[in-house]
C-alpha cells in the first residue's frame, strides 16, 4: 500500500515536471559561454566579456525576445551543466555526432574552416590549394587533393588539440600514414610546431588567423586548403538540453534571420577578418 | 552504471598500463641511482658536495613537479642553443622529457630517505666490520647499505607509490597513459564518474602490488627480526 502511494508520488512528480518543462514560457534564458577562447569569447581586460559570441547573442536574443543572462564556465563542463539545469543554451559548440548524443543543436550560427599549420622553411613543403576553400563532401574534388597531403604528410607528425573534430579528421584521413600527437590547448602545440617536434598542426582557421597576427609566430604560416565537411565540427551552433524545441526554434529563427540580415557577417569580420556566414541549406 | 560503456572504459585504459608502468620503472630505477649518490653527497664531509647536494634538494622538492615537467618539456625547447646540442634527439621526446622530471624529482625525496638509512646504521656494526679487517668499499657494500636499505624500505615505499601516482601528470606533455586516455574519454563521452572510477581502480591496483612487492622485500631483508625457525641439531656443532 505504502509502495503504491510512494510510486504514484513519483509518478505525479514526474509528470508535473514534465508538463512544467513543456510550457515553459521563454522569458529568460541563462547562456552558458567559456570567455577563454578568443576570438569568439574572452574577458576583456576591463573584465567583462567579449568577443564574437558576446556581440552575436545579444543580437540574436533581441530577435528571439528573450532577455538573455551570460554565465561563464570551464570549457569541459559547459555541457554538463547544461543538461544539470544551470543554462539553457551553451555557445560556441561544432556540431558533432558525439555531441548530438548528449545535448540538441540549434541551425549553425557560424561557419569556419580548419587548416594546417606549418613552419616557414619547415619539413613540410608547400601543401596543394593554399588559401582557397574545400568541402570534403565534395568527394570529386576534395579526395585527390586529400590524397596529394597525405603522400606529403607521409611518415610526418601533426600535433592536434585532443577531443576535438580536428584530431577526428586527422585520424581517419592520415591516421596510417602520419603520427598524431595530441595536445591540451593549440599554444602548447605551436611551442612544439615552433620547436621542430612536430612538423605540422591541424586547427581551426579562426584560431590560425588570430595567432599568426600575434607577435612571436612569425615563423608560422598556414599552409593548404580552408577545410570543411566530413566529420570536421566547424559548424558552430547554440546547444540546448535534448528536447527542449521551443527553446531550439526561437533561435533558430533568430539565427536565420541574423544571417539574412547580414549581422553574422558584420560581426565575425569584426572579430575574425573571415566572413562565417552559415548556409542552412544541407551542409 | 552503465556497464558496456564501462568495460569499454576498462580495455582503453588497459592498454595505457605498460606506458605507465614504464614511467614509474625507469624514473624510480634511475631516481635510486641518483637519490643514492646525492646521499653519498650530503654524507661525504666536503662541504661543496654537501651543500651542492642541500641545493638540489631544495630545488626539486620544494617546487611542483608539474612545473618541472612544464619547463623540462616546452621550456628548454624554447631555446634554439638547447635544440642544436646532442641533447635534443633525448630532449625532443615527450617520453624522455616526462622520465628525466620524473627522475630528478624522485630522486630529490628518496636522497632524503636514504640518508635517513644510511645514519641509523649502528657505530657498532661498523666498527665490527673494520676490526674483521674489512675494506671501506666492502663495509659499504656488505654492512652499511644493506642495512640502511632494510631501513629506509618504508619510506621508500611511499615514495615508489607516489611516482607511480606521479606519471599520471605525463600526460600533459601529450604521453597517453592511464590519465591521458581516460582525460580523452572523458571528453569524448562527457562522462567523468564511470571513467575516473575505472582509472582510480588500476592505479589502486598498480599501488596494492607494489606495497605486496614491498612488503616481500622487506621480509626477505629481516630475518634477524623474525623468531628462529626450528632446527634439528646439526652434528659437531659443538666444534
Amino acid at each position: 500500500m505504502k509502495k503504491k502511494l510512494l510510486l504514484a508520488i513519483i509518478a505525479a512528480a514526474l509528470s508535473f515536471t514534465g508538463t512544467a518543462a513543456n510550457a515553459k514560457d521563454w522569458t529568460h534564458v541563462k547562456v552558458g559561454i567559456e570567455g577563454a577562447f578568443p576570438p569568439w569569447n574572452m574577458i576583456d581586460s576591463g573584465g567583462k566579456l567579449s568577443g564574437f559570441d558576446v556581440d552575436l547573442i545579444q543580437d540574436l536574443c533581441t530577435r528571439a525576445k528573450v532577455e538573455c543572462e551570460l554565465i561563464t564556465g570551464e570549457w569541459t563542463s559547459l555541457i554538463p551543466s547544461l543538461n544539470a539545469g544551470k543554462f539553457d543554451l551553451v555557445m560556441t559548440l561544432g556540431i558533432n555526432e558525439k555531441r548530438k548524443q548528449v545535448v540538441d543543436f540549434t541551425v549553425p550560427y557560424a561557419s569556419g574552416v580548419a587548416s594546417f599549420l606549418t613552419l616557414k622553411d619547415g619539413t613540410v613543403a608547400a601543401l596543394p590549394m593554399t588559401g582557397e576553400r574545400l568541402n570534403l563532401n565534395d568527394h570529386a574534388k576534395a579526395d585527390p587533393v586529400m590524397a596529394e597531403i597525405g603522400k606529403e604528410l607521409k611518415g610526418k607528425s601533426v600535433g592536434v588539440v585532443g577531443s576535438t573534430s580536428q584530431e577526428q579528421l586527422i585520424q581517419s584521413y592520415f591516421g596510417n600514414a602520419v603520427t598524431v600527437r595530441t595536445y591540451k590547448s593549440s599554444p602548447e602545440r605551436d611551442f612544439d610546431l615552433k620547436a621542430g617536434r612536430i612538423d605540422a598542426g591541424f586547427d581551426s582557421g579562426v584560431y590560425a588567423t588570430s595567432m599568426l597576427a600575434k607577435p612571436g609566430n612569425e615563423d608560422l604560416q598556414m599552409s593548404g586548403p580552408l577545410i570543411k565537411g566530413a566529420m570536421l565540427a566547424t559548424e558552430v551552433a547554440l546547444g540546448t538540453r535534448k528536447g527542449e524545441a521551443d527553446l531550439r526554434e526561437k533561435f533558430d529563427a533568430a539565427i536565420k534571420s541574423a544571417a539574412e540580415a547580414g549581422v553574422i557577417k558584420t560581426l565575425s569580420e569584426k572579430w575574425s577578418k573571415l566572413d562565417l556566414t552559415p548556409t542552412f541549406s544541407g551542409n | 552504471m552503465d556497464w558496456t560503456f564501462t568495460l569499454e572504459t576498462f580495455i582503453s585504459l588497459v592498454a595505457a598500463i605498460p606506458l605507465t608502468l614504464q614511467l614509474a620503472a625507469t624514473s624510480i630505477l634511475l631516481g635510486a641511482f641518483l637519490a643514492l649518490g646525492l646521499a653519498l653527497l650530503r654524507l661525504s664531509g666536503v662541504r661543496v658536495l654537501d651543500w651542492f647536494a642541500r641545493f638540489y634538494v631544495f630545488v626539486f622538492r620544494g617546487t611542483p613537479l608539474l612545473v618541472q615537467i612544464f619547463l623540462i618539456y616546452y621550456g628548454l625547447s624554447q631555446f634554439p642553443a638547447v635544440r642544436h646540442t646532442i641533447l635534443w634527439p633525448i630532449l625532443r621526446e615527450p617520453y624522455w622529457c616526462a622520465v628525466i622530471a620524473l627522475t630528478l624529482n624522485t630522486a630529490a625525496y628518496a636522497s632524503e630517505i636514504i640518508r635517513g638509512g644510511l645514519l641509523s646504521v649502528p657505530h657498532g656494526q661498523i666498527e665490527a666490520a673494520r676490526a674483521c679487517g674489512m675494506p671501506r668499499f666492502m663495509v659499504f657494500r656488505r654492512i652499511v647499505l644493506p642495512l640502511a636499505l632494510r631501513q629506509a624500505l618504508p619510506g621508500y615505499g611511499n615514495e615508489m607509490i607516489s611516482m607511480v601516482k606521479a606519471t599520471s601528470l605525463a600526460s600533459i606533455i601529450t604521453l597517453m597513459e592511464v590519465t591521458g586516455v581516460a582525460a580523452k574519454i572523458i571528453s569524448e563521452t562527457y562522462r567523468a564518474i564511470e571513467v575516473f572510477i575505472v582509472a582510480g581502480v588500476i592505479y589502486l591496483t598498480i599501488n596494492f602490488l607494489l606495497t605486496r612487492l614491498v612488503h616481500v622485500v622487506e621480509y626477505m631483508l629481516s630475518p634477524h627480526l623474525r623468531a628462529p625457525r626450528l632446527q634439528t641439531p646439526v652434528q659437531g656443532e659443538s666444534k
